[in-house]
C-alpha cells in the first residue's frame, strides 16, 4: 500500500496556484441561485401559458428602450470587472481601482434606472393587481437584490484595493467578487429576455 | 520523500490539542466550529424531533384506533398530522443526514474539519431556530394545519386564517437556508479537503452518497424555498401567484412543491444507502461488490429523481403524453435502486456476515425497502395511481420507503458508529430487542394500510364510520404503532445506558476499512495529527496485523504538529486526483454564526408578526454578524 501512496506525492505541498475554497463555495451558491431564477421564470411562463391574455388584465407590456440601454450597460460592466481582476494579478493596483470603480458606476446607473422604472410602473400596476404584477415585481426586484449584493462585494474588494490589502499574490476575494458579478449579469440576460423581449415579440 | 512516521501520541501532540480545543464551558459550547461537536448536536436535535414526531404519530393512531373516536377533534388532528409530516421530513430526516455527514465526512476523507467551519455552525443554529420557530406555533394556538405539503388554495389566507400557515411557510423558507448552506459545505469539503491520495475512485461510498445528496440539495431546495416565499407573499402581501381569482394557478404551487418534494425523497434515501454500504462491507469484511456500478447507480438515482415530480400530480388532469413520460421515468428509477440492492446481496454472499445490530437493521432495510419499492412501481403506473391516489395505500407506500429506506439505515448507522462517537460500545442485547420491535412494529403498522387503501379509506381523515370494513385493520395498525414506539424508546434507552455504562470502545471495533477507524474513539479534536496516506479504497484493510496507519506530519520542512502559532491548519488537495496542493489556515470558534442565525430568526418573527422594529433589529444583527464574520472570536 505504502508504495502506491508515495507515488502520489511527487508534487510537493506549497503555495497554491489553483482556486481557493471560497471560490468553489461561491460557484455552488451560484448554481443554487441560478436554479431559483430558473424556477421563477418557469413560474412566469407557466402562468402565461395558463392565461388568456398576457400581461393579464390589460396591463401594457413593459417599454423596451430604456431597459435595453440599461441592459447593454450592465452586461458591459463585466468587462471592466474582469479587467480589474487581470490588472491586480499583474500587480497594477491603480488600474484595478480604476476599472472596478468604472464597473460600480455602470452598475449604479443600472440600479437607479431600475428604481425609476419601478416607480413609474407602480402607477400602472402593482404586485397585488394580478399574478402578472406579482411575478414582474418579484423577479425584477429579486434581481435588483442580487445586484446590490454583487455591488457590495465589488465595493468591499475596492476598499481593500485602496487599503492595499489585495495584490498580485492575494487576490482570491477579488476572484470571488468578480465571478459573482458575472453571475448577476448573466442572470439578467435570462430575466430581460423573458420579462421584456419575449412578451413584446410573442 | 520523508520517512513514514508512526502515529503520534501523548506529549507529542500536546500543542495540537491546545490549539484545536474549544474554550471551556458555555462559551465553547456557543462558539464551537468543530464538525464533530456540530454533528453530535445535529444528531441530538434531529433525534429529539424524531421522538416528537413519533409522539404526534402515536396520537394520530390512537385517534384512528376505533371508528367514530373523539380523542382528537378534526382541528387538532389536522394540526398534528401536518406537524408530524413536517417534523419527520424536514426536522428529523434531512438534518439527521447532516448529522452523519458532518461527523463522518471529514473523518472518512482524512480531513481536520469541514471546508467552511463557521458556515457549518451557522447551518446548525438555523436548523435549531427554524424548528423552534415552527413549534412555537403550539404556544400561539395557531398551528399549521394544511398537511405537510400545504397545498394552495387551501392554504391561502382566505381559507386558512390565523398565523398557522405563516409559521409553516416562513419556517420552511428559513430552514431552507440551513440545508442549502450545509449542501454547499459538503460539496466543497468533499471536492477539496480529501487527504492526498484519496482520488475520486477511492472515496468511501458513504462520501459519494453525501456528495450526491448535496448536489441534489443545490438544485432541489430552491424550489420549496420559492413555494414557501410565494405562498407567504400571497398570504401576507396580497399577491396572486396561486390565486385563480387574480390570474394565478394553484397547480403552480404543486409543481414547485414537488420539483423539490420528489428529489427530497432521494435526498433522504441516497445517504442512507451510503450508510448501508459501509455497514455491510464492515460486517462481511469484504469490499462492496461493483464499487463503480454502485457509484453510477447513486448518481443516476439522483439525476433521474428530478424527472419524477409529476407522478405526485397524476390526478390533476395532466395530458396523456406528459403522464406517460413521467410514469416511464418513475419506473426507470427502480433500475439504479435495484442495482444497489443486488450489489449488497452479492456482497453478503461473499462471506458469512456477523449479525450484530447494525447488520440486522441493514437486512431489515433491504426487506422493508424492497416492499416499498414494489408498491412504488405500482403507484408509478397511472391507472393504478388514479385508483388509489389520496388513499391509505399511498400512506403505506411512503412509510415503507421512508422508514424502510431511511430510518432503518439511520439506526444501522447509529449502532455502527456509536462506539466511534462516544468511545463506548453499545449494550449487547438491547439493540437486538429494539431491532425486532421496530421491524415487526413497522410491518404490523403499515402493511394493513395497503389493504385499507385498496378498500377505499382516504388519507387525512380524522375519523371514519363504523361498519365500512375498516375497523379491524385500523385497530391492528394502531397496535403496531405501539410496538414501533416501544422500539424507538428501547433505542433511546440503549443510547443513554450505553453512554453511561458500557465498555470502552477500541479504535476499530468492527474491523472496518475506512479512515475514521484509524484514530481513537472518540477522535481527538484535531482528528488527524498529519494527513493519512491513502493508497486504496480500504486503507485499514491494507495494514499488516498490529500495524497503525501512517500519517505525514511534515510538509516542506514545516510541521503540522508543532509550532502551529495558534492556527487551525488543514490540507487542501486538487479536485479529481487529490494531489497535495496547499496548507491552509482554517477559521476558529466564533459567536458570529450564532448571532447571524439569531438575526435571521428575528427577521422570520418580524415577517410573521409584521413588526417593523423587530425586522430592523434583526436586519442590523444579521448585517453586522455578516460584516464581522471573518473576525476573531468576537
Amino acid at each position: 500500500m505504502t508504495e502506491l501512496a508515495l507515488a502520489e506525492f511527487d508534487r510537493p505541498l506549497g503555495p497554491m496556484a489553483g482556486r481557493g475554497l471560497g471560490w468553489w463555495g461561491v460557484v455552488m451558491a451560484i448554481l443554487t441561485e441560478a436554479t431559483l431564477f430558473a424556477l421563477l421564470l418557469f413560474s412566469y411562463f407557466y402562468l402565461w401559458s395558463q392565461s388568456a391574455q398576457w400581461p393579464q388584465g390589460g396591463v401594457e407590456s413593459p417599454a423596451l428602450l430604456g431597459v435595453s440601454l440599461r441592459t447593454v450597460l450592465l452586461l458591459a460592466s463585466s468587462i471592466p470587472a474582469q479587467l480589474a481582476e487581470r490588472s491586480l494579478k499583474r500587480g497594477d493596483r491603480r488600474s484595478f481601482v480604476r476599472y472596478l470603480s468604472m464597473a460600480l458606476v455602470m452598475a449604479g446607473i443600472f440600479l437607479i434606472g431600475h428604481i425609476q422604472d419601478n416607480v413609474r410602473d407602480w402607477h400602472r400596476f402593482r404586485p397585488s393587481t394580478n399574478a402578472y404584477g406579482s411575478l414582474f415585481y418579484t423577479i425584477t426586484n429579486l434581481h435588483a437584490l442580487h445586484l446590490v449584493v454583487g455591488m457590495t462585494f465589488l465595493g468591499f474588494v475596492l476598499v481593500r484595493g485602496l487599503r492595499g490589502t489585495v495584490d498580485s499574490r492575494h487576490h482570491r476575494a477579488v476572484e470571488v467578487a468578480v465571478l459573482y458579478w458575472h453571475f448577476v449579469d448573466v442572470v439578467w440576460i435570462a430575466v430581460f429576455s423573458s420579462l421584456y423581449l419575449s412578451v413584446r415579440f410573442a | 520523500m520523508t520517512a513514514l512516521e508512526p502515529r503520534l501520541h501523548g506529549a507529542e501532540t500536546a500543542e495540537l490539542e491546545r490549539v484545536w480545543r474549544d474554550r471551556p464551558g458555555i462559551a465553547g459550547w456557543l462558539t464551537t466550529v468543530d464538525h464533530k461537536r456540530i454533528g453530535k448536536r445535529y444528531f441530538v436535535t434531529a433525534f429529539t424531533f424524531l421522538l416528537i414526531g413519533g409522539l404526534e404519530a402515536m396520537l394520530l393512531r390512537a385517534q384512528l384506533a376505533s371508528p367514530e373516536n373523539d380523542l382528537l377533534g378534526p382541528d387538532r388532528y389536522n394540526q398534528l398530522m401536518t406537524m408530524h409530516g413536517t417534523t419527520m421530513i424536514l426536522l428529523f430526516n434531512t438534518p439527521m443526514f447532516a448529522a452523519f455527514g458532518n461527523y463522518l465526512v471529514p473523518l472518512q476523507i482524512g480531513a481536520r474539519d469541514m471546508a467552511f467551519p463557521r458556515l457549518n455552525a451557522l447551518s446548525y443554529w438555523i436548523f435549531l431556530f427554524s424548528g423552534l420557530f415552527m413549534y412555537a406555533s403550539f404556544l400561539t394556538g395557531a398551528v399549521p394545519n394544511g398537511g405537510w405539503f400545504s397545498y394552495a388554495p387551501l392554504t391561502a389566507s382566505e381559507f386558512s386564517q390565523g398565523h398557522g400557515l405563516d409559521f409553516w411557510a416562513i419556517g420552511v423558507t428559513f430552514l431552507g437556508i440551513s440545508t442549502t448552506v450545509g449542501g454547499v459545505n459538503f460539496i466543497v469539503t468533499i471536492l477539496r479537503m480529501r487527504t492526498p491520495g484519496m482520488s475520486f475512485n477511492r472515496m468511501p461510498l458513504f462520501v459519494w452518497s453525501i456528495l450526491t445528496m448535496a448536489m441534489m440539495i443545490l438544485f432541489a431546495l430552491p424550489s420549496v424555498t420559492l413555494a414557501g416565499v410565494l405562498l407567504e407573499l400571497d398570504r401576507s402581501f396580497g399577491m396572486h401567484f396561486f390565486d385563480p381569482g387574480g390570474g394565478g394557478d394553484p397547480l403552480l404551487y404543486q409543481h414547485l412543491f414537488w420539483i423539490w418534494g420528489h428529489p427530497e425523497v432521494y435526498i433522504v434515501f441516497i445517504p442512507a444507502t451510503g450508510i448501508i454500504s459501509m455497514v455491510i462491507a464492515a460486517m462481511v469484511r469484504r469490499p462492496i461488490v461493483g464499487y463503480s456500478l454502485v457509484v453510477a447507480a447513486l448518481v443516476a438515482t439522483g439525476f433521474i429523481s428530478f424527472g419524477l415530480w409529476l407522478h405526485h400530480m397524476f390526478a390533476t388532469g395532466l395530458p396523456f403524453l406528459v403522464a406517460s413520460f413521467f410514469s416511464a421515468a418513475s419506473l426507470l428509477v427502480a433500475i439504479p435502486s435495484g442495482m444497489q440492492i443486488f450489489a449488497w446481496l452479492a456482497t453478503m454472499n461473499e462471506a458469512r456476515p456477523r449479525f450484530d445490530t447494525p447488520m440486522l437493521f441493514a437486512i431489515g432495510f433491504i426487506v422493508t425497502f424492497v416492499i416499498g419499492g414494489i408498491t412504488g412501481v405500482m403507484v408509478a403506473v397511472v391507472p393504478w395511481d388514479q385508483a388509489i391516489t389520496d388513499s391509505y395505500f399511498v400512506v403505506a407506500h411512503f412509510h415503507y420507503v421512508l422508514i424502510g429506506g431511511s430510518v432503518m439505515p439511520i439506526l444501522a448507522g447509529v449502532y455502527f458508529w456509536y462506539p466511534k462517537v462516544t468511545g463506548r460500545m453499545m449494550t449487547r442485547h438491547l439493540g437486538k430487542v429494539a431491532f425486532w420491535l421496530i421491524f415487526v412494529g413497522m410491518q404490523v403498522t403499515f402493511f394493513p394500510q395497503h389493504i385499507l387503501g385498496i378498500v377505499g379509506m382516504p388519507r387525512r381523515i380524522y375519523t371514519y364510520h363504523r361498519g365500512l370494513g375498516w375497523d379491524l385493520m385500523n385497530r391492528i395498525s394502531s397496535i403496531g404503532a405501539g410496538v414501533l414506539a416501544l422500539g424507538f424508546l428501547t433505542v433511546t434507552a440503549d443510547l443513554v445506558v450505553s453512554w453511561r455504562r458500557a465498555q470502552p470502545a477500541p479504535n476499530d471495533p468492527w474491523g472496518a476499512e475506512t479512515l475514521e477507524w484509524s484514530i481513537s474513539s472518540p477522535p481527538p479534536d484535531y482528528n488527524f495529527a498529519g494527513y493519512p496516506l491513502v493508497g486504496s479504497r480500504q486503507p485499514m484493510w491494507d495494514l499488516e496485523p498490529g500495524e497503525t496507519l501512517a500519517t505525514e506530519t511534515e510538509v516542506g520542512g514545516e510541521s503540522l504538529v508543532h509550532d502551529q502559532g495558534g492556527h487551525h491548519h488543514a490540507w487542501v488537495t486538487s479536485v479529481l486526483d487529490a494531489e497535495a496542493v496547499e496548507i491552509v489556515t482554517m477559521p476558529t470558534p466564533a459567536y458570529w454564526p450564532l448571532f447571524l442565525a439569531f438575526g435571521l430568526l428575528m427577521l422570520s418573527v418580524a415577517t410573521l408578526s409584521q413588526n417593523v422594529v423587530v425586522a430592523l433589529l434583526g436586519g442590523l444583527l444579521t448585517a453586522y454578524s455578516f460584516y464581522r464574520w471573518h473576525g476573531g472570536a468576537s
